[in-house]
C-alpha cells in the first residue's frame, strides 16, 4: 500500500502533518492507487471521512490520475462521508455507523478507509476522550474487517525547538500501526523540493519487513501536476 | 530481566510497566507474555498487537470494541475483569491490563478507577497460589502516582522505559556517562531529575534535532523495587537500577546496547599539550656542554649577593626614612609640652 512505501494492509497508518507541508497528497495517493488496485478476482473499495468535505476537489484530482470518481461513488467503490451532521454539535456516531455499514456491505473486499481530519474537531472545542473514543471504535471495526485504516492528524509547527504534541496526537501515536510524517525541508522552503517524509513503526507493532525512514533518512517528494515524486535525499533520481 | 524469567509473584505479586509517548514499553509486555513459565489472562483494551502473542498461554480478552458510546452491547469493563479473576483457576496466573489510562476513561473517574484497582490487587493477593498483576500505563497519568504509593502495594516492581538518546544527550551535554563509567551518586543526580521532565525526552524524539521515533530495538530501563528484591534477604528497601532491553537479545548491561557503544568505547585520555619542539625541520635542543655553558652565564638584572662579600647592613631591621619636603613643618619639640593637665 502506498508507494514506495511497502506498508501491509489492515493497519492504522497515522499521517501527520504540518502547514507547511500538507499530506492531502498522501491522501489522494492512498486512496487512488487502491482503487486502481481491483482486479476481476479483488474488489477494492474506499471510505473517505472528512471534516470539511470538498467533493469536488477530490474528483478533479481523481481525473488527473485518471479516476471517474461519480462512477466509483454510483459503484459503491467510493464513499464520501461528511464527518460533521447538519446538527449544531458534532456528533461522531452517525459518520461511525455509515462506515460500519459500508464495512458490512463490503462482502470480501480490500477496504481502506480514511479520516481527514481531527485536529480540525480538537481545536474547535470537541472533547479529546470523545475523539479517542470514536478512533478506538472505528479502529476495532476496521481491524474486524480487515480494511485498512489512515488517519490525517494536523500537528503545529513549533517556533522553537520544543515540539508540541497534543492530547489527540499522544493518543493516537499510542495506538498506531505506523507513523508516517510528512515534515518541510530542515533547511527551508526550496523551489524543487516540496518537502520530505519520515516513516516509523508505531509503539508495540512488530517488525515485519517495513523499510523504515527516519527524519535522518526521510525521502524527498516534489509534487507534480500527476501526483507526487518521490526521491532519495542527495539523489535527483530523474525527478529534478 | 528476573521479573520476565524468574518472577517471585510472592513476593512481588505487583508489576507497573510505564510508557511514554518518547519510548513505549509495550515490547517488554510482549516479551513477559510470550516468556512467561505460567499461563496469563491478558484484558485488551487499546493494543491489537499483543492479541497475536503466544496463544497457548495467554488467554485473550478482547475488549478491543468495547467502546462506550460506540457499541450497543457495551459491558462495563469493571464486572468483566473481576469476573474474569475470581473464575480463574487456582493456579499460578498474571493478570495483564494492556492499558490501564483507557480503562480510566471508559470509567469515567479517576477514584472510581483507583477503587477497582484496589480491589483488584486485593483479589490477586488473596489466590491461593502466588500471582501476579500487571499493569501498562502511559505516562502523564493521574494514576500512576497513586498506583505508585505503598498504600496501594507495600511491594512494588516499576520499569520506566527511556530512549537511548536520553544517555547520549547527558553525555554531551551533561558532560555526564552512564555507569560504571561515571560514580553512580553523580550520574543518579543528573540522571533522575532530567528523566522526570518529560518534556526533555520529548524534545529528544520529536524536537528539531530527533528522529521522531522511539528506538523499537532497544531502551533504556529503570526498574525500581520496592520491597523484597528477592537476593535472598529479606529487604525493606527501596532498588533501583539502569539495564538495558534490546527486542533481539532481552535483557542485557548498558554497554551491551549497540546504540550507546560510542559512549561506551571513549578511551580516557589525559589531554596532553601539543609539544612545540616536536616536527619541526630544526633542531631546538641543547647539548650537555651547550646547557652547562648557558647556566653559567649570569642574567641581568637580578641581585645575585656574593656571600663572601661582607654586607653593608648585616642585622636586617626595619626602619622608616623619611625625607621631608618643603610643605612639612617638622619640629622635634614636644606637641604637647605647654599642656597643664
Amino acid at each position: 500500500m502506498l508507494s514506495p512505501f511497502d506498508l501491509p494492509a489492515g493497519i492504522l497508518l497515522l499521517v501527520t502533518d504540518q502547514l507547511s507541508s500538507p499530506a492531502d497528497f498522501v491522501l489522494y495517493r492512498a486512496v487512488f492507487d487502491h482503487l486502481k488496485a481491483a482486479k476481476s478476482d479483488k474488489v477494492t473499495k474506499a471510505i473517505v471521512l472528512s471534516v470539511s468535505p470538498d467533493r469536488a476537489r477530490w474528483a478533479a484530482v481523481a481525473a488527473k490520475s485518471n479516476i471517474q470518481l461519480d462512477q466509483k461513488l454510483t459503484t459503491g467503490a467510493f464513499t464520501f462521508v461528511d464527518v460533521i451532521s447538519p446538527k449544531s454539535e458534532p456528533d461522531l456516531r452517525p459518520a461511525f455507523d455509515t462506515v460500519v455499514s459500508e464495512l458490512g456491505k463490503s462482502g470480501g473486499a480490500d477496504v481502506l478507509v480514511v479520516v481527514d481530519d481531527l485536529a480540525t474537531l480538537e481545536w474547535t472545542g470537541t472533547p479529546v476522550l470523545d475523539l479517542t473514543c470514536f478512533c478506538r471504535a472505528l479502529a476495532a471495526a476496521c481491524r474486524k474487517a480487515n480494511a485498512t485504516l489512515l488517519i490525517r492528524q494536523h500537528v503545529l509547527t513549533p517556533s522553537t525547538t520544543e515540539p508540541i504534541l497534543e492530547d489527540l496526537f499522544r493518543t493516537l501515536h499510542h495506538m498506531c500501526t505506523y507513523h508516517m510524517e510528512v515534515l518541510p525541508l530542515s533547511s527551508g522552503r526550496s523551489g524543487a523540493v516540496s518537502g520530505q517524509v519520515a516513516l516509523h513503526i508505531g509503539p508495540g507493532t512488530v517488525r515485519a519487513g517495513v523499510k523504515l525512514y527516519p527524519r535522518s533518512s526521510a525521502i524527498h517528494y516534489k509534487l507534480a501536476d500527476t501526483g507526487a515524486l518521490f526521491f532519495e535525499r542527495g539523489t535527483a533520481s530523474g525527478v529534478l | 530481566m528476573s521479573f520476565i524469567r524468574e518472577p517471585r509473584r510472592a513476593q512481588q505479586p505487583f508489576l507497573v510497566l510505564q510508557s511514554s509517548v518518547a519510548q513505549s514499553s509495550l515490547g517488554i509486555l510482549r516479551q513477559l507474555l510470550e516468556d512467561s513459565s505460567s499461563h496469563s489472562l491478558l484484558f485488551c483494551l487499546l493494543h491489537p498487537s499483543l492479541l497475536s502473542v503466544n496463544a497457548s498461554r495467554v488467554e485473550a480478552f478482547d475488549l478491543l470494541d468495547n467502546v462506550p458510546g460506540y457499541n450497543d452491547n457495551y459491558e462495563e469493563p469493571r464486572h468483566l475483569i473481576l469476573s474474569a479473576v475470581k473464575t480463574a483457576p487456582d493456579e499460578t496466573l498474571d493478570f495483564v491490563i494492556d492499558s490501564v489510562d483507557t480503562l480510566a476513561s471508559d470509567i469515567g473517574s479517576i477514584p472510581q478507577t483507583y477503587e477497582f484497582l484496589c480491589e483488584l490487587v486485593s483479589l490477586v493477593r488473596s489466590r491461593p497460589n502466588p500471582s501476579r498483576l500487571v499493569l501498562h500505563i502511559l505516562s502523564p497519568s493521574p494514576l500512576l502516582p497513586l498506583l505508585c504509593q505503598t498504600r496501594f502495594s507495600p511491594s512494588l516492581t516499576h520499569t520506566i522505559s527511556h530512549p537511548p538518546a536520553l544517555l547520549r544527550h547527558l553525555a554531551t551535554e551533561y558532560l555526564t556517562l552512564p555507569p560504571p563509567l561515571s560514580p553512580e551518586a553523580k550520574f543518579w543526580g543528573i540522571f533522575l531529575p532530567v528523566s522526570e521532565r518529560m518534556h526533555e525526552s520529548e524534545r529528544l524524539i520529536f524536537g528539531s534535532e530527533g528522529e521522531g521515533a522511539g528506538d523499537d530495538d532497544e531502551m533504556l530501563i529503570e526498574v525500581i523495587v520496592r520491597g523484597d528484591g528477592g537476593d535472598g534477604l529479606r529487604r525493606r528497601c527501596v532498588d533501583r537500577t539502569l539495564q538495558g532491553w534490546s527486542l533481539t537479545r532481552g535483557l542485557g548491561p548498558l554497554p551491551d546496547m549497540v546504540s550507546l557503544r560510542p559512549l561506551f568505547s571513549r578511551t580516557v585520555a589525559e589531554p596532553s599539550a601539543a609539544d612545540p619542539t616536536q616536527n619541526v625541520s630544526f633542531n631546538l635542543n641543547l647539548t650537555a656542554s651547550q646547557q652547562k655553558s648557558r647556566a653559567q652565564v649570569p642574567l641581568p638584572y637580578m641581585h645575585e649577593g656574593d656571600p663572601g662579600k661582607p654586607q653593608k647592613n648585616p642585622v636586617a631591621s626595619a626602619a622608616i626614612f623619611y625625607d621631608p619636603d618643603s610643605a612639612d613643618d617638622l619640629d622635634d619639640d614636644d606637641p604637647d609640652e605647654d599642656l597643664d593637665i
